[in-house]
């Protein structure tokens, strides 16, 4: 069987190369100033919330208050980096709804309590990670299961209270903890169900 | 002799067919993308393994990358650079979502609609290993048809 078709010659290789990177210059300035006037552009500087900031959150974690709940305040002289937070899985609007169909899994809102009585996911804990010596010992006792899938949100790619949650949680031992990154916003605006109130 | 005067002749028409359709396709990917960035940034930071500080800059410039490297392919402008880049792109997200598939991350694939509800199975990674294996076919070709400049 003859794939000769399939093996570029030398002169195309290094064709190829060349245009590829005069394409790829192209686009790329093209992409960086449209973006720049384009109303619904985006910053691409990454600038951290102030009010959200994971290394201030993490210096301002007191002691845990709640028996067994082992505070990770403990590694606020740790650099952020130490807490490989991209290790911490993330789950899509499609994975979070499968799995709020099948009940398979306990949501945790990690936004304040006045954030979660406005609304949230319909079964959501709230577990305000900013007092996490407050709401540990409301909600722990009742994730007695530490291999239960446990996904947390807060108010989506502009917060690190579910990240941090969920890296507190993998830190007591619970083994399938997961982030929905879109968060609140985007379960709001997919139009799913909504629950308002103190009632989870 | 007759079989290779055969040969000679479908060939480039097939080649041909697979540019304009690797670029059709990467053009109907882009478009969605290109409208809303604050969107694309989402599906991007979805993906594992991305360095946080570039997520932005990926989001700005995939969707143009997309958008004129189907252009290219579509016209036939700059064909085997438009190609490498296409193989480029489609080696690049097999490998991102096999990783991902492999690491039970469910997600939205973010191929073409950010809106679709498509699950990422076995089959988006072989879909998008498919692209790559036309577009390697197309970088390959000694010429096509209808080009601007081959």
């Amino acid at each position: 069987m003859d794939l000769s078709f399939l093996s570029p010659k030398k002169l195309s290789r290094r064709k190829s190369l060349s245009e590829a990177w005069v394409l790829f210059v192209f686009a790329t300035f093209f992409a960086v100033i449209f973006n720049a006037f384009y109303p619904y552009g985006i910053a691409l500087k990454v600038e951290a919330p102030k009010s959200h900031h994971l290394q201030d959150f993490l210096k301002a974690l007191k002691p845990a208050a709640y028996p067994g709940w082992k505070n990770t305040s403990a590694k606020t002289a740790s650099p952020v980096q130490d807490l490989e937070l991209d290790q911490v899985p993330r789950v899509s609007l499609v994975g979070v709804k499968n799995r709020f169909d099948q009940k398979s899994a306990v949501f945790l809102d990690a936004r304040s309590p006045d954030e979660y009585k406005e609304g949230h996911i319909p079964g959501a804990l709230n577990f305000y990670a900013e007092d996490m010596d407050k709401f540990a010992p409301l909600v722990l006792p009742q994730l007695t299961n530490k291999s239960q899938e446990i996904i947390t949100y807060c108010h989506g790619s502009s917060c690190d209270l579910s990240l941090h949650l969920a890296q507190s949680l993998i830190g007591q031992g619970y083994t399938n903890v997961k982030v929905f990154f879109g968060g609140w916003p985007e379960w709001k605006k997919s139009g799913y169900p909504i629950q308002t109130g103190e009632q989870p | 002799m007759k079989r290779s005067s055969s040969k000679k002749n479908w060939l480039p028409l097939v080649q041909t067919l697979l540019r304009v359709g690797c670029g059709v396709v990467l053009i109907l990917a882009a478009v969605d993308k290109i409208g809303d960035p604050a969107k694309f940034l989402k599906v991007v930071e979805n993906y594992h393994g991305l360095p946080a500080d570039l997520m932005p800059l990926i989001a700005v410039v995939i969707p143009w990358m997309e958008f004129f490297t189907g252009v290219a392919l579509a016209l036939g402008y700059k064909r085997r650079g438009a190609a490498f880049l296409f193989c480029l792109m489609m080696g690049t997200y097999s490998l991102a979502l096999a990783w991902n598939l492999a690491n039970g991350v469910e997600m939205n694939c973010g191929c073409f609609s950010m809106d679709s509800t498509e699950k990422l199975t076995v089959w988006t990674v072989l879909r998008d290993l498919g692209f790559f294996l036309g577009g390697w076919i197309v970088l390959c070709a000694e010429r096509t048809y209808a080009a601007i400049t081959d």
